[in-house]
């Protein structure tokens, strides 16, 4: 049975990542928190050890999954999640094998290269949940130029953070990874 | 690569955006206590916050020099007096006493002198699964947590009285209405005083209406039963519903439930416990929402969502108080037991596309007058089979009283009438203390019934079109009359105004 500080460490190390793995299945912040709090009660009351960390956040990510799908169910809500193994090579690809840390890293880089509104309306978006009428306020464009904004952002974005990463997910579908 | 791959890493440049840009998140607290574990006694280190204000290196380096004049001003205090030489400089740090920037309070810190909701460390009992069995055994209904002076701050509330032993009915339930809110109509159902009999529990709840058949069990005795024809929820009664359905209290206001709950009185307040699932709220008198030892006090138009050891409440008129803050319309945040947490914007639209029940818009009937036992004042007619016929007045033409009612300036009305020859109609509000409010409706149709439903926004004063009937203002008095100021027969079947998000 895991110690109070043992619990604690586990949650240190592995809430940041456990609550992207749930933001990205399309959780809101609030239902990530809940249900990541649900996992790792769940993993505390089952008592699951392992020595490596990534078999830990494999069966963290698992048992946070199917906590999801029990809300989905039980709220009614029809979404389609693509098959366990399509999600979790997507995961992969992007989590990598350091938890996120390289692409963190990747993204923490290519925001500087953004211009100053594109950088505002991303920290306005995904830092302050801003709507895009308060989006389309703060930068001077309408709401449909924020939208543009945006998606021109979160291109760039990606683009740099593919080169920086290393990874050309092309090449790896084209490798029969899909 | 395949769209579903692109669309996960889309989505994955999402997360790591939030995760990014968007607050610090510590479970830590919340896992522990939910685990059933003592929380950490030796101190933990919580990251800072992400954009730490300028001025605080400054609030800090000013409090140092702050404490440094106060220990050298000290020092000089006790000094004999026969030492002038070291008093100068001590005086000369006075100034900067004063000058000492004193830090703003930040949003989210608490506020001094108010103590946090607090809540016992044992765990809390399981989360109802998705595949709960038809009959689960049924936990007693948790007597309420002390509440803390400061936790729940209600509007007006008496001063609690004495507990009465189990199954002692309570004299005198009658709710006291604080000024500016909604009287129930007389015609309600179920209105404390007269639904309670002598041994019996007060009945909360009068009026239910389910949105599929069955779709409303009450608990009896350990088990789910559906709940009957007529039957009536009572102080401690306890329900679960499937679909979603409709409870109009006794006070008049109206609960949508898509879930569970149990209604209760404390001190003359109505409590809704939620055990599960989703509440609509729209209040005539304040109700206080419950969930283990939260607690939030509703004024208005509000949607709690259950969550394990916390509510998510969205306020969309009215106030939502707890943990003595106050959460306005138009905002929405997350009730734990630390408090109320972050709010964010929310409209109901917002609330619709998340919450299928809501998808049929909530109503609740501030007055609704069919006219079957009618016995207010009426002027210019009366009414005969259920319906009021005049209108030979042609000065004052058709009215009739009710209420007074006070308006959020968010409702409808809605009537049926008919005229007997085609008319400018004006259709007239006389309130309590602001005069007149009229709208007309031009060349109304001779020898039909019609219906109308009109914003009570579209009512303006006789003198003056931009003065608009609103919040604040209440109503007393319908009126039908020609425009051009002739007789002219008029009839209503019912009437009523409606608050709706």
């Amino acid at each position: 049975m895991r110690s109070t500080a043992q619990i604690e460490q586990m949650v240190l190390a592995h809430q940041g990542h456990l609550l992207r793995y749930l933001r990205w299945l399309g959780c809101d912040d609030n239902l990530a928190a809940d249900m990541a709090q649900e996992t790792f009660v769940k993993v505390i009351a089952g008592d699951f050890h392992s020595d490596s960390p990534q078999a830990l956040g494999a069966y963290l990510r698992t048992t946070a999954r199917n906590f999801y799908l029990m809300h989905l169910r039980r709220e009614r809500r029809n979404v389609a999640l693509p098959e366990e193994d399509v999600l979790e090579a997507a995961w992969a690809e992007n989590e990598g094998d350091d938890f996120g840390e390289s692409y963190r890293r990747a993204l923490h880089e290519c925001m500087q290269g953004l211009a100053e509104r594109a950088k505002m309306a991303l920290t306005l978006r995904y830092g302050e949940n801003a709507s895009r009428e308060e989006i389309s306020q703060a930068t001077g464009l309408d709401p449909e130029g924020a939208k543009t904004l945006l998606r021109r952002a979160k291109d760039k974005l990606k683009e740099c953070i593919e080169k920086k990463v290393g990874k050309d997910r092309n090449e790896l579908a084209a490798n029969g990874r899909d | 690569m395949n769209p579903d791959r692109e669309d996960l890493n889309d989505r994955y440049l999402d997360a790591a955006l939030r995760d990014a840009l968007g607050p610090n998140v510590d479970l830590t607290r919340r896992v522990l206590r939910a685990a059933g574990r003592a929380e950490p006694s030796r101190p933990r280190v919580i990251a800072l916050p992400r954009r730490a204000p300028v001025w605080r290196p400054l609030a800090a380096a000013a409090a140092v020099l702050v404490v440094a004049g106060l220990g050298v001003y000290a020092l000089v205090q006790v000094l004999p007096a026969d030492r002038p030489d070291q008093s100068a400089p001590a005086a000369a740090t006075r100034p900067a006493n004063e000058a000492a920037p004193a830090p703003a309070p930040r949003p989210h810190d608490p506020v001094p002198g108010v103590a946090p909701v607090t809540r016992p460390d044992e765990a809390a009992p399981p989360r109802p699964k998705a595949n709960e069995p038809e009959f689960e055994p049924l936990p007693p209904l948790p007597e309420p947590a002390p509440t803390p002076p400061d936790e729940v701050k209600r509007p007006e509330t008496p001063a609690p009285e004495p507990r009465l032993p189990d199954g002692e009915v309570k004299r005198d339930p009658e709710p006291e209405y604080p000024e500016g809110w909604t009287d129930p109509p007389e015609s309600w159902p179920g209105k404390l005083p007269e639904g309670t009999a002598p041994g019996e529990r007060a009945v909360l709840c009068a009026a239910i209406r389910p949105s599929r058949k069955d779709g409303v069990r009450v608990a009896d005795g350990g088990k789910w039963k559906p709940l009957a024809a007529g039957q009536v929820l009572r102080d401690g009664d306890r329900v679960k519903v499937t679909g979603w359905a409709d409870f109009t209290l006794g006070d008049g206001t109206l609960l949508r439930l898509d879930g569970e709950m149990a209604l209760t009185l404390e001190d003359k307040t109505t409590v809704a416990r939620l055990f599960g699932g989703v509440l609509y709220a729209d209040c005539a008198l304040p109700l206080l929402v419950r969930h283990e030892a939260l607690g939030v006090t509703l004024t208005g138009q509000a949607l709690v969502q259950y969550r394990p050891r916390a509510l998510d409440v969205s306020v969309l008129l009215g106030t939502a108080t707890a943990a003595a803050r106050e959460l306005g319309a138009g905002r929405a945040a997350r009730l734990d037991a630390d408090g109320f947490g972050r709010d964010r914007a929310v409209a109901f639209a917002d609330l619709q596309r998340e919450h299928r029940m809501l998808k049929e818009s909530p109503e609740r009937k501030a007055v609704r007058e069919d006219f079957d036992a009618y016995k207010g004042e009426i002027w210019g007619g009366e009414v005969t089979a259920g319906v009021l016929r005049g209108g030979h007045d042609k000065v004052r033409g058709l009215a009739f009283h009710f209420g007074p009612v006070p308006l959020r300036g968010n409702e409808v009305v809605r009537l049926r009438y008919r005229v007997t020859k085609r008319v400018d109609l004006v259709m007239q509000f006389g309130t309590t203390g602001d005069g007149n409010f009229r709208h007309v409706i031009r060349g109304v149709e001779s020898g039909k019934w019609l219906e109308a439903e009109i914003p009570v926004s579209a009512f303006f004063t006789n003198m003056d079109e931009t003065q608009k009937l609103a919040a604040g203002n209440a109503v007393r008095r319908f009126q039908l009359h020609d425009d051009d100021g002739r007789p002219v027969e008029s009839e209503i079947d019912w009437f009523e105004i409606v608050s709706r998000p």
